[in-house]
């Protein structure tokens, strides 16, 4: 996993609860990399999810719930680490049905070695987008967040339902929906 | 709430160690661009060298185009030209300009809305074939291009430039025009000629029509008064005339016989054979022999009619009243057929053999005979590309061979 991943992670917590928290679910995983993470650098996902459950257990949020708010977060370090790539894009639904086969495909020849999930889109319209979600890793309240962030940054209202099609979540569909 | 100085120390160290590692990594990523650019420039140089040696091959391929030849950009600006090219437009346009040459440039001012038309057509549907074109070179005279030029496409199919060529055909257009005004001239010539033999027959045989009137009056007046043997002389230039007028009929004939061009066909000469027997009537007591194998080619069958006609008829006349006899014969050459007709007739001394193909020259003085027959057989004999000629001893009857050029179908 991209050491951005991290480093906005252990940023974002420490700024939401504070450095103690920083130290203590750090000091209470065995991560592969020791603790200390840069941005450039690339990490075991292990390490995330050491991370995460830890924080879960010191906070009483589930691991979902982080993962959904680290999601919507993390759309504001895409957005100004890659703004190119993101004003190509006109709406939300644009933008979402353009990961599998353009956004991820151009951040695969950024970083040849990226963890990428997969979406395979089962139906598209004006309004819709119905896509499953597919990724070992499990992540796709990540993704919620991500999209639930796409909508607020083109200014428009969306209902996005999902459905954990494997019950570990690694594979998900999401059924979005544009409100006007 | 302070945060504890353990707490700020680690957090310390994770950030010492997040530098380093950082640093590592850059200085590994300054490595791997350090050797990726050695081997980009390695790359870059060793493609330079396959591209000129490419472009000089292209070059000297393009130099030795004997046909002026030019690789142009889409907007007419030329690429590359070969030495005849660059001769050819030297030759045509006194003042070419210097540096970036467009096409355009290099045609004379009056040909260039043409040359503009025949561009834009190849652009819009892919090439031109076989354009025409007339330009004055510097010292007036004109020299004709056919012209065939096409787009040049990548390997997206995307339209890159284009190419032309141009072949002067100004030598091969001169020998087409004098051919086809040769041609002419022999046409006119025939017709005038035709009708000169015609208006001549013409003109001969109207005093010889008053002489015979003039004789029969005479007779008719002077019936009682002329002597048995004035009456016999009148009879012989009645038979003189007679034979003149065959004389100029068959002039005519002779002077109009291979005149008109005519069409081949497949021809079987079996059948040529027997439909001349049949017009001529072939008396009983004549036998007539045709050998097993007869051709069928291409030829024109009004020439063929006429040589075998006249040769039965010939041989026909020549052949005894008792057991006549008639064979013909075939023998395939390299290039020709050959034909024979033999006779048991009279035979031909062997001092007449190249009298009797020439014109007025017969030897008996047969009724129906004006002697031109065989000159008109040798001269339609020899404008089908083949020959003839006799073989005899007197009194042992003659052997008339020709033989027919073997035309190819194709032609
Ligand atoms: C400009 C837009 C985007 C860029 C540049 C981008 C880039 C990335 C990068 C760098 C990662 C981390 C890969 C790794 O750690 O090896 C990632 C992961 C991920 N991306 Fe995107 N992404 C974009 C938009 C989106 C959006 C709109 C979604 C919405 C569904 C999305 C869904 C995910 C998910 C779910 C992951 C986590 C990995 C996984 O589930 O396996 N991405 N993306």
């Amino acid at each position: 996993m991209k050491g951005i991943v991290f480093t906005e992670f252990l940023d974002l917590v420490e700024s939401k609860f504070g450095l103690e928290m920083v130290d203590k679910i750090i000091s209470s995983s065995d991560l592969e990399s020791g603790g200390s993470y840069t941005s450039i650098g690339t990490y075991e996902f292990s390490d995330m999810l050491q991370l995460i459950t830890n924080l879960s257990n010191n906070t009483d949020i589930s691991v979902d719930d982080l993962l959904l708010i680290y999601g919507e977060h993390f759309f504001s370090v895409l957005k100004s680490s890659y703004p190119a790539m993101l004003a190509e894009y006109s709406g939300s639904l644009e933008l979402l049905s353009s990961i599998e086969n353009h956004i991820h495909v151009e951040v695969r020849k950024i970083y040849p070695d990226a963890e990428l999930p997969s979406f395979e889109i089962l139906s598209r319209s004006d309004d819709s987008l119905r896509m499953v979600y597919r990724s070992s890793r499990a992540m796709h309240m990540f993704g919620l967040g991500l999209m639930r962030s796409t909508f607020k940054h083109f200014n428009q209202k969306s209902d996005i339902q999902y459905e954990k099609i494997e019950e570990d979540g690694s594979v998900v569909e999401f059924k979005v929906q544009l409100l006007s | 709430m302070a945060v504890s100085s353990d707490i700020l120390q680690r957090a310390l160290d994770r950030e010492k160690q997040s530098r380093k590692e950082a640093e590592r990594i850059l200085e590994q990523k300054a490595t791997e661009l350090y050797s990726l650019t050695q081997e980009l420039s390695k790359s870059k140089h060793q493609l330079e060298i396959l591209v000129e040696n490419k472009s000089s091959e292209m070059s000297s391929l393009i130099q030795n185009i004997i046909d002026p030849y030019l690789l142009l950009d889409l907007n007419g600006y030329i690429i590359n030209m070969n030495k005849a090219s660059s001769d050819l437009f030297s030759e045509i346009q006194s003042d070419i300009p210097e540096g970036r040459l467009n096409l355009i440039d290099l045609v004379p001012i009056d040909e260039r809305s043409r040359m503009a038309v025949a561009f834009q057509q190849m652009v819009e549907q892919g090439y031109v074939k076989d354009v025409q074109l007339s330009v004055k070179n510097k010292s007036g005279s004109f020299i004709h291009l056919l012209i065939n030029a096409s787009i040049v496409y990548n390997n997206e199919g995307v339209a890159t430039a284009a190419q032309g060529i141009a072949r002067d055909i100004t030598t091969l257009k001169h020998l087409q025009d004098e051919k086809d005004k040769l041609f002419e001239d022999i046409e006119i010539r025939n017709e005038e000629l035709n009708e000169y033999a015609h208006i001549v027959s013409h003109d001969l045989k109207s005093p010889l029509r008053g002489m015979n009137s003039l004789i029969h009056w005479i007779k008719t007046d002077k019936s009682n008064t002329l002597s048995e043997n004035s009456l016999s002389m009148f009879e012989m230039i009645d038979k003189s005339i007679l034979k003149m007028e065959r004389l100029i009929s068959g002039i005519l004939k002779y002077s109009t016989s291979v005149i008109e061009n005519e069409d081949q066909e497949l021809v079987s000469m079996e059948t040529v054979i027997r439909d001349v027997m049949d017009v001529i009537q072939v008396p009983d007591y004549i036998t007539v022999n045709l050998p097993e194998k007869l051709p069928t080619f291409l030829v024109s069958q009004n020439r063929i009619d006429q040589i075998v006609q006249n040769l039965m008829t010939n041989a026909v006349k020549y052949v005894p009243k008792v057991d006549g006899l008639i064979t013909w014969h075939y023998k395939e050459l390299e290039d020709k057929h050959q034909f024979a007709i033999e006779d048991n007739g009279i035979g031909i001394a062997k001092k007449h053999h190249d009298r009797i193909f020439q014109v007025f020259q017969s030897l008996t003085d047969h009724k129906d005979s004006s002697g031109i027959g065989l000159s008109i057989v040798k001269k339609v004999v020899k404008s089908l590309g083949g020959d003839i000629w006799v073989e005899s001893e007197e009194g042992k009857g003659a052997t008339f061979y020709f033989t027919i050029a073997i035309q190819n179908r194709n032609i």
